[in-house]
C-alpha cells in the first residue's frame, strides 16, 4: 500500500526541472555581473603577441618599437611596470582589472587589452 | 477538487510552467567577438556580435577596415608627401592654395565647426602642435617653449576658420596657415571604418580608436553598453559613468592625461587653446555623445578649451546636446539630456546645466 510520503519517478522529473529552472532565472537574473577579465592579450602593432591569464602572476618583457616594454600580472591585473618611452605615459596607465579595458606605450606600439571573463562593459571610453 | 487530483495535476502543471519559463525568458547576450588592428597611431577594436557575423567574416572586413584607415592616415599626415602635407606646404609660402578633392569635405566641416566654437576648435595650429612637440608621441618636449616663440607663431595665421575656403581653395590672410586635423580625424576615421563593416555585411558593431568609439546597430536586443573611464584614475576609482549606446551614436572624449608632460609641477598637455597656444586649463576631461563622430571629435576638444565658464555656450553654438565636462578640480558639469543616460559609477559631484533651446 503506497503512503503520502512516496516518490514516484514523475516526483524526481519535477524536482529536476525545478532545479534547473532555478539555475537557468539564476544565470539570467541574478548572477552578478562582476566584470573582471581573465585574460590581458598584448600587442606589437596589429600583431597578437601573447595572452597572459590574470590568475597566474607573471612578467613579459616585450620588444617594441623602439625597445622592451614590461608588463606584470599581478594579484588578476595587468599594468606595464617599465618602457623605453620618453615619459612612460603608459606606467600612469594603472592596473587594467576589467574586461574590453586597454592601454598602450604608444611611441613603442605596444598595447594591452583585456578580454573573457564575466562582461560587465562592451567597451571602455577614454 | 479533492486532494489526491491535486496531486495528480501538480506535476503536469509544474512542468508546463517550467517550459513556459525556458520559452518566454530573454535570450542571453550573444559573445562579442573583438579584432584589433594598429593604425593612425592607436589600437583600433572593432567588437561585433557573434551573431552577427562569424569570425572569418570579421577578420576579412577587419583587413579591409586597416587598408581603408591607412589611406586615409596617408591622406591626412599634416607633414611629408600626404595631400594634407602637399596643402600645408604650398600654405607655407602662399596664402593661396588649391585643395584636393578628397580634402575638400572634411576641411569645410572642420571649418564650419571650427567657426562656431568661438576658437576652442581650430585645425589651423599644426605649427604650434608641432612647437610644442604633441604631434610626435614619442617627441614631445620635457619643458614648455617660451612666451616668445608661441608669440611667433599666433602673430602667423593659425585659425582654418578666419580662412576663405571655396569649393576648391583655402586663401589666408598670409602665407604661414597649417593644418593639423588630430582634432577632428580619428571620429572621420572611426565612422569610415563603420562603413566599411557595412559594405561587408555587418550591421552590428562598434569601433573604437584609442578609447573613442561609434556604434552600429546593437548587441542581441539591447543597446550597446560602455563605460567612461575617470580622468583621474585610482586601482579602487577606474571607471567614471556608464551608458548605453544606441545604433549611431559616438561617444568621444578629450582628456588632459592622454598625450603630456609635467615640469616644475605643473601638467602640460596636447589640447592647446588656440587663442593663447597653451595647454587649456579648465578641464580633466570632456565627453560628448553625438551621432556624428567628426562632430563629437571636434566638439569634445572645443568643450574641453572651453571649460566651465564657456561650457554651455559652446556645446549650444555647436548644437551639442550631450556633453559632460569634469573640470579642473574634478567636478562634473553635464547636460540634462547627458545626465539622463548617464549611471555614475563614482562618487562625483554633478552640476547640471541647460541649453537654450
Amino acid at each position: 500500500m503506497s503512503t503520502a510520503t512516496q516518490r514516484t519517478p514523475a516526483d524526481f522529473v519535477v524536482i529536476g526541472a525545478l532545479l534547473v529552472g532555478i539555475g537557468m532565472a539564476f544565470g539570467q537574473w541574478w548572477a552578478p555581473r562582476a566584470g573582471q577579465a581573465d585574460t590581458a592579450l598584448v600587442f606589437v602593432g596589429s600583431t597578437e603577441q601573447s595572452r597572459l591569464p590574470l590568475h597566474v602572476d607573471t612578467v613579459l618583457d616585450v620588444s617594441g618599437a623602439i625597445g622592451i616594454s614590461r608588463i606584470q600580472v599581478a594579484d588578476g591585473g595587468v599594468a606595464f611596470v617599465a618602457g623605453p618611452c620618453k615619459h612612460k605615459l603608459c606606467l600612469r596607465a594603472g592596473t587594467l582589472r576589467r574586461g574590453h579595458d586597454a592601454a598602450a606605450c604608444v611611441p613603442n606600439r605596444v598595447s594591452v587589452a583585456l578580454t573573457g571573463g564575466a562582461r560587465e562593459y562592451d567597451s571602455i571610453n577614454f | 477538487m479533492n486532494a489526491a487530483l491535486l496531486r495528480r495535476l501538480f506535476a503536469p502543471a509544474l512542468i508546463l510552467l517550467m517550459i513556459a519559463v525556458l520559452l518566454l525568458r530573454e535570450p542571453g547576450d550573444p559573445e562579442l567577438i573583438d579584432k584589433q588592428i594598429y593604425v593612425l597611431g592607436t589600437q583600433v577594436t572593432v567588437s561585433v556580435p557573434s551573431s552577427a557575423a562569424d569570425a572569418e567574416v570579421i577578420t576579412a572586413a577587419m583587413g579591409k577596415v586597416g587598408v581603408a584607415l591607412n589611406t586615409f592616415q596617408r591622406t591626412w599626415q599634416p607633414e611629408g608627401e600626404s595631400s594634407l602635407g602637399s596643402l600645408n606646404a604650398r600654405l607655407a609660402t602662399s596664402k593661396t592654395a588649391a585643395v584636393p578633392e578628397e580634402l575638400q569635405p572634411l576641411i569645410s566641416k572642420a571649418q564650419a565647426l571650427a567657426q562656431n566654437s568661438g576658437q576652442t576648435f581650430d585645425p589651423g595650429i599644426a605649427k604650434l602642435v608641432q612647437l610644442w612637440g604633441f604631434d610626435d608621441a614619442e617627441a614631445f618636449r620635457d619643458a614648455p617653449p617660451t612666451q616668445s616663440e608661441i608669440d611667433t607663431l599666433l602673430a602667423q595665421p593659425h585659425l582654418l576658420a578666419k580662412a576663405t575656403v571655396d569649393a576648391d581653395s583655402l586663401r589666408a590672410a598670409a602665407p604661414g596657415l597649417a593644418l593639423d586635423m588630430g582634432g577632428i580625424a580619428k571620429g572621420t576615421a572611426v565612422a569610415l571604418a563603420l562603413d566599411v563593416l557595412r559594405d561587408t555585411g555587418i550591421e552590428h558593431a562598434l569601433v573604437n580608436a584609442g578609447g573613442d568609439m561609434q556604434a552600429m546597430g546593437q548587441v542581441g536586443r539591447r543597446p550597446w553598453h560602455i563605460a567612461i573611464r575617470h580622468p583621474r584614475p585610482t586601482d579602487t576609482r577606474r571607471l567614471l559613468a556608464a551608458l548605453d549606446v544606441r545604433d549611431g551614436e559616438a561617444v568621444f572624449t578629450s582628456g588632459d592625461y592622454e598625450r603630456f608632460f609635467e615640469h616644475d609641477g605643473q601638467r602640460y598637455h596636447h589640447l592647446l587653446d588656440p587663442r593663447t597656444g597653451l595647454p587649456a586649463r579648465g578641464a580633466q576631461s570632456a565627453t560628448v555623445l553625438h551621432t556624428d563622430a567628426a562632430v563629437a571629435d571636434a566638439a569634445a576638444t572645443a568643450l574641453f578649451v572651453a571649460g566651465k565658464a564657456d561650457f554651455i555656450a559652446t556645446a549650444n553654438a555647436l548644437g551639442i546636446t550631450h556633453a559632460l565636462l569634469i573640470d579642473a578640480s574634478g567636478n562634473a558639469l553635464a547636460t540634462a539630456a547627458m545626465q539622463d543616460r548617464l549611471e555614475w559609477l563614482s562618487n562625483t559631484e554633478v552640476e547640471l546645466v541647460e541649453l537654450p533651446q
